[in-house]
């Protein structure tokens, strides 16, 4: 056991020192471009992301510009796309070569590819976000958001909704393939309908923040841990159909079949509805002030 | 005529005044879209104002260009160059008023040869024709500054410029702060990922996340191979130099399974009281005391190959049932080759524990993997006790298990010799 754990480290050593002098020769054609739109309407948009792979940070910026975005890419292998069309933005990074090497762009310093969005408060948007690989940082707090979509593959991505949204949204979507999810304050998202779809991973959820309606939240998981957060003055509810799934926390519900509700069900100035579908994994609630 | 003169003059210049705010406000005009692009060899600020009008100036790869006109060459990292980036990087975070007004302030280097000097001088005309008509007092960042219209002129350009600055340095502060904070955490983060990698090499734990799994996962599939390939060159020795006797073993382990598997856990559970007494037993005889001593390790060397033994037979016949099972590739296994069947048998016997090293690598499986890893030591364990039974049973191969009367497959049995001249 011991031997064959050597053999890997001497391996996984061969290969940085051979993989280094490559990295290096991908550094040297990184390439950082900021731009920025100034704001001259206030009409909603179609804001649609794309990124490959690398570190995406979304979050809110003050009046006067449309979007602010920093981008660190390669240039041998992307380009930048900035598009703003009628009510349509499309803001990503477009591949223009075929190659491995130029997917994440990390250097030495730890650095790689960098997709770094400030986007205005000011416009009504229907956001559309795919991102491939690495990790997301997305704070939506006081955009206006009218429609959200997250996709992403294999991730670390946290999403915070640290102020109200000032629209409504009637559906948000997020669909995970094999990520570690984190969602957090998702009442302030203002949205009657969320959806999330998870293949393999572990999803994390905060239900605080500021419910202005009830709601229902449908999780659709293949193999993983999901982690509800529910604070205490929520109604809450779970309606489990899931296989081979470990359920934790329940104490402090009350059981009816498939359903497991809080106690403040029936009082509660809002309830949120957990629709729970999945295969294998566990489930934990923990009841939060 | 001459008072009329004046008259018209004087109206004319009325005129012009009311006019010049107009004129003025006309010839205002505001930047739409920035783009700055840095990157090893390329330094480029683009620029779009309203009413469609642009600045282009790329530096690129030591070739100089104002709106898509090349204006000259320069050595790759030259002083105008190492200027123009230093100004783009300050400029990144500024807009409208301030951004002007940092690029309208900019002039290239003294002291630079004729031929650098009248590019920058391009570069610098350029910068002045394309900014002069932006009203550098422009914000994007509406502050609200309530100036008094009627405060004289001094006081309120004082107050202007106190405010450009403020917002200059703020400007600075902020992206000078990012950077610092970006150190830092990388460096925490550095440090910490240093911890944690320190601590699975002392622990032999693993924590870290999906890279985590993928090392645990491949080490302990590593491992689990290695296992294979030395119980199968064990079991090669073994079939080599004592082929009957694992012949009589794999085939009472195959024939009295349970039974088989009731004499090994009879005999596990003996292991220590048999140790104990045969050490005590020594002890009390005299010409037995050297051999106590001798006893006490050669005991459990003896079990150890017993175990081995046993499993590696049990490995066998697990090996020759897969080769008559009829599935779809056993056909390439060579049933006639006792090693060949001791590898298949120990492949499928470490079967779950090498499908739970492959699902451990997929992040959050670890209930999976346990489930596999728990039939994994069911499986291990009864084969050891089948194994270790029935090498109880033939006396390590030496005495074919006899009269059988029916055996746990339900299986006539015919009574059979003691080969090996048991």
């Amino acid at each position: 056991m011991k031997m064959g754990r050597v053999l890997v480290l001497l391996g996984v050593s061969a290969l940085v020192a051979i993989l280094s002098p490559l990295d290096a020769a991908i550094v040297q054609n990184s390439q950082t471009v900021t731009t920025s739109q100034k704001l001259e309407d206030t009409d909603e948009k179609r804001v649609s992301i794309e990124f490959g792979a690398g570190r995406l940070t979304i979050r809110p910026i003050d009046k006067g510009l449309l979007y602010r975005l920093k981008l660190r890419y390669n240039k041998d292998y992307f380009e930048p796309v900035t598009d703003l069309s009628g009510n349509r933005l499309h803001l990503g990074v477009e591949r223009i070569r075929k190659g491995f090497r130029g997917i994440f762009n990390w250097n030495s310093s730890g650095g790689g590819n960098e997709f770094d969005l400030e986007l205005t408060r000011e416009v009504p948007m229907d956001l559309h976000i795919n991102f491939g690989a690495g990790s997301a940082e997305l704070d939506l707090g006081g955009l206006a958001l009218t429609g959200l979509e997250f996709n992403t593959g294999a991730s670390g991505s946290r999403i915070k909704v640290s102020e109200p949204n000032r629209e409504q949204i009637s559906k948000a979507q997020f669909n995970i393939g094999a990520a570690d999810f984190q969602l957090e304050q998702l009442g302030s998202l203002n949205a009657e309908d969320i959806e999330i779809n998870a293949g393999v991973g572990s999803l994390e959820l905060s239900l605080d923040g500021s419910w202005q309606r009830d709601a229902v939240i449908s999780i659709d998981m293949g193999i993983g841990s999901l982690e509800l957060h529910v604070p205490e003055d929520l109604g809450f509810q779970l309606r489990k159909n899931s296989f081979l799934t470990s359920l934790n926390g329940m104490r402090n519900l009350v059981k009816e079949g498939n359903v497991y509700y809080s106690l403040n069900w029936d009082e509660a100035e809002r309830n949120v509805t957990v629709d729970l579908d999945g295969a294998l994994g566990s489930v934990t609630v923990r009841l939060i002030r | 005529m001459n008072r009329s003169r004046v008259q018209i003059g004087l109206v004319a210049i009325g005129f012009g005044f009311l006019l010049l705010p107009l004129t003025l406000s006309a010839q205002a005009r505001e930047v739409i879209t920035k783009q700055i692009t840095l990157g090893s060899s390329v330094a480029e600020l683009s620029l779009l104002f309203t009413g469609n009008g642009r600045l282009d100036v790329t530096f690129d790869d030591g070739v100089v260009q104002v709106d898509g006109q090349v204006v000259g060459r320069i050595d790759p990292g030259d002083r105008l160059e190492v200027a123009w980036r230093s100004l783009l990087e300050g400029a990144v975070m500024l807009e409208d008023g301030p951004l002007a007004e940092r690029l309208l302030a900019w002039s290239a280097p003294e002291g630079l040869a004729a031929e650098v000097d009248s590019i920058a001088q391009e570069i610098e005309q350029a910068l002045q024709g394309a900014l002069e008509s932006v009203d550098t007092q422009a914000r994007t960042e509406q502050v609200e500054v309530p100036v008094s219209i009627e405060t004289e002129g001094d006081v309120v350009g004082l107050l202007e410029r106190t405010l450009e600055q403020e917002a200059e340095i703020q400007n600075r502060i902020r992206v000078e702060l990012r950077e610092e904070i970006r150190e830092e955490i990388r460096e925490e983060i550095r440090e910490e990922i240093r911890e944690e990698i320190k601590w699975i090499a002392r622990s032999g734990e693993d924590s870290l996340g999906v890279s985590g799994n993928v090392f645990s996962g491949l080490f302990s599939l590593i491992g689990n191979l290695l296992l294979i390939a030395v119980l199968g060159l064990m079991g090669g020795v073994l079939v080599r130099f004592g082929g009957g006797h694992i012949d009589t073993i794999a085939e009472t382990a195959l024939r009295s399974p349970v039974r088989s598997a009731l004499v090994g856990l009879g005999g596990t559970l003996l292991l220590m009281p048999v140790w104990l007494l045969g050490f005590l037993g020594l002890l009390i005889s005299i010409i037995g005391i050297p051999l106590a001593i001798a006893w006490l390790p050669l005991f459990w060397l003896l079990v150890s190959m017993a175990f081995i033994t046993g499993f590696v037979s049990v490995a066998r016949s697990a090996g020759e049932w897969v080769a008559d099972s009829g599935l779809r590739w056993t056909d390439r296994i060579q049933k006639s080759n006792a090693i060949h069947t001791v590898f298949v048998g120990l492949f499928v016997l470490l079967l779950a524990f090498l499908i739970a090293d492959v699902i451990s690598i997929l992040p959050f499986s670890g209930f999976l993997t346990g489930v596999l890893i728990f039939a994994g030591c069911v499986v291990i364990v009864a084969a050891s006790q089948i194994g270790f039974g029935a090498v109880l049973l033939t006396r390590a191969g030496r005495r074919r298990e006899s009269h059988y009367t029916q055996n746990d497959t339900g299986i006539a049995d015919q009574e059979a010799d003691s080969p090996g001249g048991g």
